[in-house]
């Protein structure tokens, strides 16, 4: 059985037929084929599947795409405007927040969340409580927080 | 010149657009997915009936072991090693038995991964259980047990090392320290699981396989092998890999048993492993129970060191002794062991196999010989810093006989080094001192605050060779082709950085390309901190030679001596600054050596075009050393332990990028502290494995890692033309050992001892129980 599901994602109309049981996660990156989203546990403990479903960080493992029905979802691919780079992704590269890069999409994602629900005012001790469901075995999360630092101060002087 | 400076890496443009091609990304039409049937027993003799799974929805194959082709029942010992008396490769598809919770018993090929977990669920297993070996000392003494019931006993190997005369030694000192230490079982864990694609090419005739691979050579010709095919007719591909942590440099059976079912079915098969097959099924490491002894004079300096250890091998032994023989011979560290005897028995048990894990056995034997120090200097009490002092091998004695053979065959000499000067900036960094003097005065205050101290020798770069392939391209691009893939170790910045000094090309014009087996006619793969040095050491081959071409080209053309030439901005000028008859950029040089089509070549002698092929083979590994101190506190209540500061210094001889070591560094001690407090794979007595998902396998979080103080000493190696020794695994080795000594400092008016790793907030809590009840006892 399938049924029809309909959203806009990355500002665009994404429609498909899933099975219900079908994962958010699975129908942006099988059925739309947006990879950027990964998926690093399915158990939602690691955040490689975040996204951000009307504005708001969540799991993409955890939700059903039928819950995300109508909804207004942006991944990864969808940060960079023009070809330029969202400061946050900018920031990433600067400050050396990413090695294998499996993690980042989900981190980067995260934290621009982080940064709005803040109000773009962000101290360490912030940036690594709203990071704690975010797993990465590369980095050991120091240039991660920098970064994340850094980008949120981008972020508010380019009202982004 | 870019080498040894901050670069940003050319890799992350990508990565952080989420434009990564991960395995699984890779999509492919008419493709097919797997799911695998796993045991849930640790020891059963089995039976199995698929037929209800044959017949679910969606379902085109179905894969037990008596389907698999003779070539690939069983995986080929990957590293064959003489003290591996008996040897027992994993079952690609268990075939009867099974060994270990997690083994692979059914493949279940269908549609799609939803439909093909349905099936499995349709699967019947039948169990005649068995008692599980899982106790280590258990499975040496009671051979009723055996893991593989045709061997007599659950010894797979028994590892000699030794030096000097250690009875000797022992009859002579004025201070004998005993100790048993255990170091629990660990896991990689990348964040990006293990995954496979696979697709018979019928028009190329040829394997193709994406996967997560370190070694994608090694893997080719397991492919080869287990197909009946030959090399060329395999290519091996990995362009983006989340993260390796030398598990990920291994073969497992999936490797072998999705290209067969991709071969039989002639269509392509993608088999990704969940979070919970990778906790339960990918390799793990670090299980060492150890029986050492220390012998010193009154003063504390080493006479001698001696033991013995158990080290769990798992149900198999696809990499052969490689963790418990790295852990022998690292025992000694960068101290003077002037008499050294340690015997390793390698053990089955009904436990997932292990292999090497960022570290790779050297974590376990620093923390055996740190733990040993720390006993010293308490017995006899010396200060813990003075008594590393009196021991440590000084610069002068470099190049350094430890006096036993080494992993690789040769002599084990460390071929340069200064660890005394590592120590002293640690104690600096730390503010050593400062802190000990205080110490009272905090107890005053109810504050316990302790430091802890471990140094470290990591041999780094191994053999036997890298190669990698350079051309300069028409428009006066590079092209670097090599065949150490990346798994976020920022290679392709690095190469690229020392590229662009020896040819004068702006970094971004130059290109690596890696993770596929056709770039290279050989290579040995990404592990051991070994591909900067290696693969790097090529990479500067390989331009030295395109350089050298370059200028012979020109000064042909220009007719001047080439050594009145250099390279620079992309181009041929005179090294005098003098005007040139002609501007000649290298885009020029190759045009013009690659001649026109059809016309004979204007520089036949020198033959066409700007390209090479270089390779690097070291005369044996180099050493890393580095040491560690951390400044914590302990609240004797609760037992929680923050760090209040944490030190690294590190000597990895010359750096390319500086940003990218600091990376390797802060992310090694990332895993050491998940090492010392948080990472443990637990097994119960039956068995099962209890750490199945990231809620019970803790790795650490944002909260756990602190601001890590990092500060470098280079002595460059004698062995490589970079002078590099490698940075993979320096910033995790010394942690554990480090972080035990710190938390025991601090409550050492508690009488506070530490002999295991990982050590939680209850461990601690126990161990003050312990020295409680000593002590009244």
């Amino acid at each position: 059985m399938s049924v029809s599901v309909s959203m806009k994602v990355n500002g665009k109309t994404a429609t498909g037929n899933v099975e219900p049981r079908t994962l958010l996660v699975q129908f942006i990156r099988e059925h739309l084929g947006l990879t950027g989203t990964h998926v690093g546990c399915d158990t939602s403990q690691c955040g490689a599947c975040v996204v951000h479903v009307d504005g708001k960080s969540i799991k993409s493992c955890t939700m059903l795409a039928l819950r995300a029905d109508g909804a207004d979802v942006s991944t990864i691919e969808g940060l960079a405007k023009d070809g330029t780079l969202h400061p946050m992704q900018e920031a990433f590269r600067e400050h050396h927040g990413l090695q294998c890069g499996f993690c980042t999409p989900g981190m980067v994602m995260s934290a621009i969340d982080l940064v709005k629900r803040h109000n773009y005012k962000l101290d360490e001790k912030t940036v690594r409580h709203g990071l704690e469901g975010n797993l990465c075995r590369c980095t050991g999360y120091h240039n991660i927080v920098k970064a994340v630092l850094a980008g949120a101060e981008a972020m508010q002087a380019k009202g982004v | 010149m870019l080498f040894g400076t901050r670069q940003t890496r050319g890799e992350d443009d990508r990565l952080i657009q989420g434009k990564g091609r991960y395995v699984d990304d890779i999509k492919l039409p008419g493709m097919l997915h797997v799911a695998l049937v796993r045991s849930e027993a640790a020891r059963a003799h089995v039976k199995v009936d698929v037929e209800a799974a044959r017949s679910a929805p969606g379902v085109r194959a179905v894969f037990v072991a008596t389907d698999l082709p003779a070539s690939a029942k069983i995986l080929p010992d990957c590293h064959p090693n003489p003290v591996l008396r008996n040897p027992r490769g994993p079952q690609v598809l268990a075939d009867g038995v099974v060994r270990y919770v997690g083994e692979p018993i059914v493949a279940i090929v269908a549609e799609s991964r939803y439909l093909a977990e349905d099936a499995a669920e349709l699967v019947s297993v039948e169990y005649n259980l068995l008692p599980a070996v899982v106790d280590l000392e258990r499975a040496m003494s009671d051979e009723s047990r055996r893991v593989h019931e045709d061997l007599q006993s659950n010894l797979a190997a028994r590892i000699p090392v030794s030096c000097g005369d250690t009875d000797k030694a022992f009859a002579d000192a004025a201070c004998i320290v005993r100790e048993r230490l255990q170091i629990q079982r660990g896991a990689g864990q990348a964040m990006e699981t293990r995954g496979i694609v696979a697709h018979w090419d019928p028009h190329a005739e040829r394997m193709v396989v994406w996967n997560v691979s370190q070694v994608p050579f090694v893997h080719r010709t397991a492919i080869a092998n287990a197909l009946q095919l030959s090399e060329n007719s395999v290519q091996v591909l990995n362009p983006d890999v989340g993260g390796g942590f030398g598990y990920k440099g291994l073969t497992y059976v999936e490797d072998l048993l999705i290209p067969v079912i991709a071969r039989q079915l002639e269509v392509p098969i993608k088999w990704i492993e969940d979070r919970r097959e990778h906790l339960i099924a990918a390799y793990h490491e670090r299980t060492q129970l150890h029986d050492m002894e220390i012998a010193t004079t009154a003063d504390g300096v080493i006479l001698g060191i001696r033991g013995k250890f158990l080290c769990d091998a798992g149900a198999y032994t696809p990499w052969g002794p490689v963790v418990p023989l790295l852990t022998a011979v690292n025992i000694p560290g960068p101290y003077k062991v002037p008499n050294y005897k340690v015997e390793c028995d390698l053990v089955y048990t009904n436990t997932v196999p292990i292999a090497p894990v960022r570290g790779a056995g050297r974590p376990q034997a620093c923390y055996v010989s740190e733990r040993l120090l720390d006993a010293v200097a308490r017995k006899l009490n010396i200060d813990g810093a003075e008594l590393r002092r009196r021991n440590l091998i000084q610069a002068h004695e470099y190049p350094y006989d430890v006096g036993f053979i080494s992993r690789d065959g040769t002599r084990r000499t460390y071929d340069s080094g200064n660890v005394p000067a590592l120590l002293e900036r640690a104690l600096e960094m730390i503010e050593y001192d400062k802190h000990k003097a205080r110490q009272k005065d905090y107890a005053a205050q109810g504050r316990h605050i302790g430091i802890g101290l471990a140094c470290c020798v990591e041999d780094t770069g191994l053999g036997p060779f890298e190669e990698v392939g350079m051309t300069v391209e028409l428009d006066g691009s590079v092209t670097v082709r090599m065949g150490t893939p990346s798994q976020g170790q920022g290679q392709r910045t690095a190469f690229a950085q020392i590229v662009a000094d020896q040819l004068a090309v702006p970094f971004d014009k130059i290109k690596v390309l890696a993770g596929n087996t056709d770039n290279v006619r050989y290579s040995i793969g990404t592990f051991a901190s070994r591909a900067g040095i290696v693969t790097g050491s090529a990479v500067l081959n390989a331009s030295k030679q395109l350089r050298e071409r370059a200028l012979k080209i020109a000064g042909t053309l220009l007719q001047a001596s080439p050594d009145d030439l250099t390279l620079e901005d992309g181009g041929v000028v005179r090294k005098d600054g003098g005007k040139l008859g002609r501007a000649m950029s290298l885009s020029d040089i190759v045009h013009t050596s690659l001649g026109e089509s059809g016309a004979p070549l204007p520089l036949r002698d020198l033959g066409p075009g700007m390209s090479t092929v270089a390779s690097f083979s070291p005369p044996t590994n180099t050493f890393a050393t580095g040491c560690h101190a951390a400044l914590v506190e302990v609240d004797p209540r609760t037992c929680k332990v923050s760090i209040l500061k944490y030190v690294a210094v590190e000597d990895f001889g010359t750096m390319i990028n500086p940003m990218i070591v600091d990376g390797q560094v802060i992310g090694g001690v990332g895993l050491g502290i998940g090492n010392a407090f948080l990472e443990k794979v637990v097994y119960d007595d039956s068995g099962q494995i209890l750490t199945g998902t990231f809620m019970d396998y803790l790795v650490a979080t944002t909260m756990d890692v602190p601001h890590v103080h990092i500060d470098y000493l280079a002595t460059p190696s004698p062995l490589n033309p970079l002078g590099m020794k490698g940075a993979g695994q320096g910033g995790t080795i010394p942690v554990p050992a480090a972080l035990s000594a710190a938390v025991e400092d601090a409550l050492r008016d508690y009488g506070l001892r530490l002999r295991h790793v990982p050590f939680s907030e209850s461990d601690i809590f126990a161990a003050l129980q312990t020295a409680r009840t000593g002590a009244a006892a």
